[in-house]
């Protein structure tokens, strides 16, 4: 830019800036009034001498909880640490500090409520069975899991209905019994002696540091196990010891673990693994498979779906059809890849030129200030009457940003003819009349 | 009834608080919890952080938040400003850290993340769509500059806060803010000169304004 230009610009600067809004809109102006007038009061009431009598109280009375959950699993009481001598209950408890254990895991259960979560905490006692909302007078539809909460930052996500239990803490980890449902875990690695278990039914899960989701369906005698991240053992029910990594997902059924109807069933059909003994124990590989980028697509985990396509993306394009091309292609668009997301929506327009793909180009090449592109791909969109209209005004847009004010008031004027009452009739409206 | 409540929770009775009462005092009372001091400091004030939110981010949906934002930051901040500070100027610095949080977060496309049946709209109230054009080129050259420089470009020339402000706000002299100042409009201009739109836009601008001279 030369000098003279520069001060064109600044000009034309202010010009955009004058023309900016300074201010909320009235009813925005008000709901921001209020909601800081609001902030004031609440600030208020908790600052008065009442709210901070009851506040203390309500801190004092946290605390002590947790100064008595942490005295519970620290001191030897015997019925806390698999390593402590047996103690009775009621004996003594003032034990010198050096013969103490070192502090072993300790949970918290958490139950949801409200719109926050962890209104109500409660130590976890070994052996004590905990069922997902069981706390029904807390718990709330909208946060449908409760939580385990452990001292080493580990925690356990267990879904409604689940049931588990904490079989023993450690000092490097627990044991989880999972009796039916399902849960997820996530499990810190802390040291080389980090000893997290977790049971489903027959099958052990050994953990040292990473996150899964395992379930155990007993009707079926079925473990299924979906790795998020690192690698866990699983063994029982007669297998050995098998590693499992993310993102593997493995299906176990144990034969021997299921009921006896269910098992006679499952021996007259041709995958029966059992043999004729009902008590054989025997594992059924169900479905040992890789989650797929389209499972992660389904819970809306972009990254990790083009991570998983990233390495022959151009290859897995070359063999998709319309419909899996345009799925690899939001996969890239809302993962934040463009070159990839625009090489698969050009795949996806090969096969439905008019179809949606085609408005994804246009608008892609829009934010890319490709305008000549973008102008043929909204063009191309616009052949479909389900696009017709956004794919219009795209090419007004388009137009107009290219500086083809001619163009854009043209297509102003086509628009305006196919839709008349459209949601862009206001802004066609202006543009036709330039 | 109405003194039990009072003592209950200690609201205190609303005092005299004349219009004119200087910036500490106001915070002082906003901070023991008087409402009508609470009203008059969001009052004072709004217009500056509206100010600084509206001409500095151009997603419309996000000036309300952002405004928002600002005040529940201030009132969390207000009991550790020192009684000397300058409410306004700290007003715009909070302002300004949540409207760079904000650009932050928007510098994703939004044909990245948005749904299918939406066309990209930013600073939609602009009447004049030949200037909103302009306007959205700017703020995504600004996108695709230095963070500090973006900043120092669009609090300057469409917040129109002068140099005096902007260097209370980053805490340096007005010599080194002029430099700054200077430096990051090099920079946008750079960026600009390869922008086609804007610097057409630029040119019929000025066209305009030497026919009407």
């Amino acid at each position: 830019m030369t000098p003279r230009d520069e001060i064109n610009f600044r000009r034309a600067a202010l010009q955009i800036g004058e023309a900016l809004p300074d201010s909320l809109e009235g009813a925005e102006h008000r709901r921001v009034r209020q909601r800081f007038m609001t902030a004031v009061d609440a600030r208020a009431v908790s600052a008065t001498p009442v709210g901070r009598v009851v506040a203390m109280r309500a801190g004092y009375m946290l605390a002590g909880v947790a100064a008595l959950a942490l005295l519970c699993r620290t001191v030897p009481f015997g019925f806390s640490h698999p390593d402590s001598p047996a103690v009775a209950i009621n004996g003594p408890v003032s034990a010198p500090v050096s013969r103490l254990p070192s502090a072993p895991i300790f949970a918290e259960h958490r139950a949801a409520a409200g719109a926050g979560r962890a209104a109500l905490v409660a130590a976890v006692q070994e052996g004590e069975l905990l069922r997902g909302a069981s706390r029904s007078n807390v718990h709330s539809a909208d946060v449908p899991n409760d939580e385990l909460v452990f001292s080493d930052g580990s925690h356990v996500v267990f879904a409604t209905g689940t049931e588990l239990a904490v079989g023993a803490f450690a000092e490097h980890g627990a044991s989880i019994d999972l009796k039916s449902g399902g849960l997820e875990a996530q499990v810190v690695h802390q040291s080389a002696g980090t000893a997290w278990e977790f049971h489903a039914g027959p099958f052990d899960v050994h953990v040292v540091g990473t996150a899964f989701r395992l379930a155990w369906n007993m009707q079926s005698a079925t473990m299924q196990l979906q790795m998020t991240e690192g690698v866990v053992r699983v063994e029982g029910c007669g297998q050995e010891l098998r590693e499992v990594r993310a993102p593997e997902k493995i299906s176990l059924t144990c034969l021997a673990a299921l009921p006896a109807p269910v098992l006679a069933r499952t021996q007259r059909g041709p995958t029966a693994a059992a043999g004729p003994h009902a008590n054989t124990a025997a594992v059924e590989l169900v479905a040992p498979q890789a989650i797929t980028a389209d499972d992660l697509a389904d819970q809306g985990q972009w990254d990790e779906a083009f991570a998983l396509l990233a390495p022959d993306f151009d290859v897995r394009l070359r063999a998709a059809n319309g419909g899996q091309a345009l799925r690899m292609a939001d996969v890239a668009r809302l993962s934040g890849h463009a070159a990839h997301a625009e090489r698969a929506y050009l795949r996806a327009a090969e096969h439905a030129p008019s179809g949606v793909a085609s408005l994804e180009l246009a608008k892609l090449y829009l934010a890319q200030r490709r305008y000549p592109e973008a102008l043929q791909a909204a063009d191309r969109a616009a052949q479909n009457p389900l696009f017709a209209e956004d794919a219009a005004r795209i090419a007004i847009d388009a137009a107009l940003a290219a500086g083809d004010r001619a163009s854009a008031a043209l297509r102003a004027r086509t628009y305006l003819a196919a839709f008349p009452e459209g949601r862009h009739a206001e802004a066609a409206r202006r543009f036709a009349r330039d | 009834m109405t003194t039990v409540l009072r003592m209950l929770f200690g609201r205190p009775a609303p005092s005299a608080l004349s219009p004119d009462a200087t910036d500490a005092e106001l915070v002082a009372r906003v901070l023991a919890g008087e409402t009508l001091a609470a009203s008059m400091f969001f009052e004072r004030f709004a217009p500056v952080v509206e100010r600084v939110i509206c001409k500095t981010l151009a997603h419309d949906a996000e000036r309300e938040d952002a405004v928002s934002e600002v005040f529940a930051r201030a009132l969390a901040g207000l009991s550790a400003l020192p009684s000397d500070a300058k409410v306004g100027g700290w007003m715009v610095g909070v302002a300004a850290n949540v409207a760079r949080e904000f650009r932050r977060k928007s510098r994703r496309p939004q044909w990245q993340t948005q749904g299918r049946d939406s066309v990209p709209e930013m600073l939609a109230s602009l009447a004049d769509d030949d200037t909103r054009f302009a306007a959205r080129a700017v703020f995504e050259v600004c996108a695709r500059l230095d963070e500090a420089d973006s900043e120092l470009v669009l609090l300057r020339w469409f917040s129109s806060l002068d140099l005096a402000e902007l260097a209370d706000l980053r805490g340096v002299s007005l010599a080194t803010i002029k430099r700054r100042v200077s430096r990051a409009e090099s920079i946008f201009f750079e960026a600009a000169a390869r922008e086609p739109h804007l610097a057409s836009w630029v040119q019929r601008m000025n066209a305009r304004e030497t026919e009407a001279s």
